[in-house]
């Protein structure tokens, strides 16, 4: 006889997980259903390229994260189940084409003096920055950690704040607005703008809080969980089978069971089924989640809402198996960083939406962030050895189609790697023991859920985000077939790892049984 | 970084070379006249609150900087005698939509008002010799689209029916002041399909276009019209640009007969006949604050005028803020005006010639009103690179073509035509705006040159005369224009709705009692569509403890 569950887990990233740990220290017996091998998601670490070398599978530094209440007020105690983090220092740097260069490092007055190196009075904004945004991170954080609807929308808490007016221009400004209005120099706007690169056009209105994103890692690094990304994935399954959850995985979905106008289970590709006796849980992308139910379940507005889903901006990666961690020339010798990255100019920065528009790889001058964790964490690779993410940004959409892809991936790998050569030169071939190269169209098959390649699930701009995401009037993570609940990162707040649409979406599936997840947290 | 301070700008207007014959004017007004309201600038719609006004009873007394009424709706002989240019705007297709000539609340045609409605709409011939014609016959319009891709036509139709059946909702929008309705998204929520409108408005014009068209002429000639409000096609929030063409489907982009400017002359008269006096030249210099209330303006001459209820600004808030004390505006006033943004400027450059554009066409050649180039997608979706790091791009540069003389024999002499080409550059250049002056005639020549690619008649023997404007000599032509905006400033998401022209301060009543904000700067924004003139003209009415309703309903 087939055990009982009252929430099954439709795929096992994060934020589905994080849901799912919820739910189970709440009390209620969870399934997780996950169809890859491991779980994980994008938050995933495996041997990609050689035996004894963990490489981050999608994404490594673990920023947003850091102001959910689920690691700041420690509500899951993950420590316990193996979670540690590593807060690098330096958090970012950035060579130059002309030898000079710009480090963030965790100490503020020393990251201050970078700025101050090219221009005194970009050292003084940096400063000055860092101090407004302090005064409204709180309100930002919370309007993130927040289901939609279940508190005051942004502009209404916005009103409330001394300087909430000025911020409600600046949200929606574009970044570039912010950065070119507040810096003068030329190095310090391309710093601002790409370390690293936000996923988003920064010349669009909207985007005004990505100028903000460095100042966010000044605070708290970009943090890496010691072992690798998916550490923290592990830990929360340890956390749900450590309540009663049951995790399995090779079990990818087919379709809702859907009875009485209610989801009550779902089917898996090898013929298995499983109930919920309360609610299912999905994290499934939205552009097939809709096809696992008959249409007419969905509702206009909620097709539509997917019809017009846009994917944004994508990612190239090539995951390197090394003898040497990258070695920038600076001052009195080399430094070897976990995260750097390359953007030569502000014009640069501005000219990628362009590309992507057009469907153009443009190889000129790319953008590189480059992500060493094993000089930080040497639990990553063998003695000695490195693990080198090397992260550029191309479109997924091709003039040829994304299947051309397949054919020139390799020489785009190449070409990233030989830019990124004129400012690690230590590179060099014989450094190189393995490669794995993913392209947009790679990352897509990788993962059903980087639908069009996009690691944030979709684009995250205005129509895209807040009561919008991942469909207007569908936003609370209640789908319109009763029963049926959506996480992850189409829903609010977005992508990248955050863990905000797993708590969220636990906050108002807990408040739908009757309880709270203030409640939970409470419990012992 | 340049900016054109209030004082230095009315010393180069007067050095700058522009020949603008002033139409009559009534009988001036001598000093101890006695005046409701002052009204600081006349556009368009800083006239037509004055005119709302003035028929409510309230004596108004409207001061203009230059020698002549208008701002940006004026007509004026730029280039030779006989030869009537629109010096900013020309069509008017917006305005018509505006509650005061739809339900013909001023009677403007009693002060001289006409308009044309040329057909076709618009032409847009493209470099491998096809085009593509709106014509105001709807069926026509569609076997343009057709030639291309039939799928196209009939993208097209559906996009207009979709779009008729959500237009009275949007429309009410623009023409109520903010927060004397519900909020739009609320409105939307309200309508069948409004949750799909709200993901839509908040998505780019491209991304609209492109997964509503297939074929490249059909999705580049929406672009086109998506584009004419100098917003890149491809930012968020630009959706409702998509549907530009369909928009001017039915309501055409009409022309006033004799020029742009015969909107305010016939407001002026209205005004004039209610009582109200118009001076010109009369530069607005300070406002007169008493007692925390503005109470009054003074101008560069030394003259001063008291108003007894309320002073109205169409001045630019760049300026505005430096005509009083900087504590009197509050921090957040403060805070909103330095964070405004310039929008993507134009270049205009006005001809007198002896024949208008003639584009090929099957069978002949066509002379439309209004035309346009752009020569694919890809070519649109550069805009925002180029404007954001100062680059004057003129490979393949997109250009509107007005020659208004086609359908309104009275802008020329017989036999000639007035042809204004427009274009899109950033004032900002990388090596400061003041460049412009260096480069204004030699971009001035690239555009006729690429124009005559599609137009070859257009040769110099044609040509009698010519008027160059840089995005810096049409700041230096009207102040309001800050930093090249045509329409004041950026429409952006930052500048729109409640945040125009700053968050808080959306409603025309400024931070110093007694003084209200119209024009451009002012919701709904820029262009000619006279919304921020009625809207302003609303909240002062309801604070005087009256309404519109009741003053259009006086049929006195």
């Amino acid at each position: 006889m087939a055990e009982r569950f009252d929430i099954v887990v439709a795929g096992a990233g994060h934020n589905s997980l994080i849901a799912a740990a919820y739910l189970a220290k709440a009390g209620y017996r969870c399934l997780a259903l996950e169809g890859r091998p491991i779980v994980g998601g994008g938050v995933k670490s495996a041997q990609l390229t050689l035996r004894g070398f963990t490489h981050d599978i999608c994404s490594s530094a673990h920023n947003g994260i850091h102001g959910n209440p689920i690691l700041r007020d420690d509500e899951l105690k993950l420590g316990e189940y193996g979670l540690e983090y590593i807060y690098p220092d330096p958090v970012y740097h950035m060579p130059f084409p002309d030898g000079s260069y710009l480090t963030q490092w965790h100490d503020l007055d020393r990251t201050c003096e970078e700025f101050a190196k090219f221009s005194k009075k970009d050292g003084l904004a940096y400063r000055r920055m860092i101090a407004e945004y302090e005064t409204i991170k709180p309100l930002l954080n919370a309007v993130a950690f927040t289901p939609i609807g279940f508190g005051k929308a942004i502009n209404d808490r916005l009103a409330e704040h001394p300087h909430g007016k000025l911020w409600q221009r600046r949200l929606a400004m574009s970044a570039w607005e912010i950065v070119r209005d507040t810096f003068e120099d030329d190095h310090c706007r391309a710093f601002m703008l790409g370390c690293p690169y936000p996923l988003q056009a920064v010349q669009d209105p909207m985007t005004g809080r990505a100028a903000y994103l460095p100042l966010h890692q000044q605070r708290d690094s970009r943090p890496l969980p010691k072992g690798g990304s998916g550490a923290l994935t592990l830990a929360l399954a340890r956390f749900i089978k450590a309540h009663g959850g049951v995790i399995q995985t090779n079990k990818w979905i087919k379709g809702l069971i859907v009875e009485n106008g209610k989801c009550t289970g779902v089917v898996c590709e090898d013929g298995s089924s499983y109930r919920a006796e309360k609610a299912v849980l999905s994290t499934i992308h939205i552009k097939h989640l809709i096809d696992m139910a008959p249409r007419e379940l969905w509702g206009q507005d909620f097709i539509d809402g997917v019809d017009t889903w846009n994917a944004g901006l994508t990612l190239f990666e090539t995951n390197y198996a090394t003898t040497e961690p990258p070695k920038y020339a600076v001052a009195g010798g080399t430094l070897s960083p976990v995260h750097s990255g390359v953007m030569v100019s502000a014009d640069r920065v501005l000219r990628m939406s362009y590309d992507f528009a057009r469907g153009a790889v443009n190889l000129e001058n790319p953008s590189i962030h480059a992500i060493c964790c094993s000089i930080a964490d040497p639990t990553r690779a063998p003695a000695g050895m490195h693990t080198i993410k090397i992260v550029a940004y191309h479109p997924y959409e091709l003039k040829e189609g994304p299947q051309h892809w397949d054919e020139i991936k390799d020489e785009v790998s190449d070409a990233n790697l030989k830019f990124l050569r004129r400012f690690a030169a230590n590179l060099t071939d014989d450094k190189i023991l393995a490669r794995i190269v993913k392209s947009p169209l790679d990352l897509e098959r990788m993962n059903p859920h980087n639908w069009h390649g996009s690691c944030h699930a979709g684009g995250s701009g205005p129509a895209q985000s807040g009561a919008m995401r991942p469909v207007p009037g569908w936003a609370q993570h209640r789908m319109p077939i009763p029963g049926l609940y959506q996480t992850g990162a189409t829903t609010h707040p977005g992508g990248s790892v955050t863990g905000g649409p797993g708590r969220n979406a636990a906050t108002v599936m807990l408040r739908d049984f009757g309880t709270s997840i203030e409640e939970v947290v409470k419990k012992a | 970084m340049s900016t054109i301070s209030r004082r230095e700008f009315v010393k180069a207007t007067a050095l700058a070379p522009l020949a603008v014959a002033p139409f009559s004017l009534g009988p001036q007004t001598s000093k101890e006249d006695r005046f409701d309201i002052v009204v600081a600038g006349a556009g368009h719609n800083s006239m037509i609150a004055a005119a709302y006004l003035a028929k409510a009873g309230y004596k108004c007394l409207v001061l203009e900087g230059r020698p002549m009424l208008g701002g940006g709706v004026k007509t004026a002989e730029l280039t030779l005698k006989g030869f009537k240019d629109d010096v900013c705007s020309t069509a008017h297709a917006f305005l018509l939509d505006n509650p005061m000539m739809k339900n013909d609340e001023l009677k403007l045609r009693d002060y001289g008002l006409e308009y044309i409605d040329p057909d076709p709409i618009f032409h847009i011939p493209f470099p491998d010799g096809s085009y593509l014609t709106q014509w105001r016959d709807l069926d026509r319009t569609c076997a343009e689209f057709a030639k291309f891709s039939k799928k196209d036509a009939a993208a097209y139709r559906k996009m207009l029916a979709e779009f008729d059946a959500i237009k009275p909702v949007l429309l009410a929008t623009s023409f109520t002041p903010i927060g004397f309705g519900k909020p739009l998204n609320d409105q939307l929520a309200q309508q069948p399909r409004g949750k799909l409108w709200q993901r839509r408005l908040a998505m780019s014009a491209w991304e609209m276009i492109r997964d509503t068209f297939e074929e490249e002429h059909c999705r580049t000639f929406l672009l086109y019209m998506s584009h004419l409000a100098a917003e890149p096609p491809d930012a968020p929030m630009t959706g409702r640009l998509a549907y530009g063409t369909a928009r001017q489907q039915h309501s055409g982009r009409p022309i006033p007969k004799g020029g742009s400017g015969a909107l305010t002359q016939a407001l002026a008269r209205s005004i004039e006949a209610h009582g109200g006096v118009l001076l010109t030249n009369k530069w607005v210099k300070r406002l007169i604050v008493e007692s925390g209330k503005c109470v009054g303006v003074e101008c560069s001459d030394g003259s001063s005028y008291r108003a007894e209820k309320t002073v109205v600004s169409t001045i630019h808030i760049k300026h505005l803020v430096d005509m009083a004390p900087r504590e009197l505006w509050g921090q957040d006033f403060l805070d909103g005006v330095d964070t405004w943004q310039a929008e993507h400027a134009m270049f205009v450059t006005h001809y007198a010639t002896s024949e208008p554009p003639k584009f090929a066409v099957e069978g002949g050649t066509l002379s439309p009103v209004e035309s346009g180039v752009l020569v694919s997608p890809e070519r649109a979706l550069r805009y925002a690179y180029d404007d954001a790091r100062g680059v004057v791009n003129l490979e393949d540069p997109s250009m509107q073509i007005i020659c208004c003389s086609v359908a309104d024999r009275t802008r020329a002499p017989a036999g000639m035509h007035t042809l204004k080409v427009v274009g899109w550059q950033p004032y900002q250049l990388k090596e400061g705006p003041e460049h412009w002056d260096k480069i204004k005639k030699d971009v001035s020549d690239e555009y006729l040159k690429y124009l005559r690619r599609f137009a070859p008649n257009l040769t110099d023997d044609k040509i009698l005369a010519r008027f160059v404007e840089s995005p810096l000599d049409l700041e230096r032509m009207n102040p309001h224009f800050w930093h090249g905006s045509a329409h004041a400033g950026a429409q952006s998401a930052s500048q729109s709705g409640a945040m125009r022209p700053m968050p808080g301060w959306a409603q025309h009543r400024m931070p110093i009692p007694g003084l209200y904000q119209t024009g451009a700067t002012t919701f709904p924004g820029g262009s000619v569509t006279g919304a921020p003139g009625r809207n302003a003209a609303m909240v002062m009415l309801k604070d005087f403890g009256t309404s519109i309703e009741e003053v259009v309903n006086n049929k006195a």
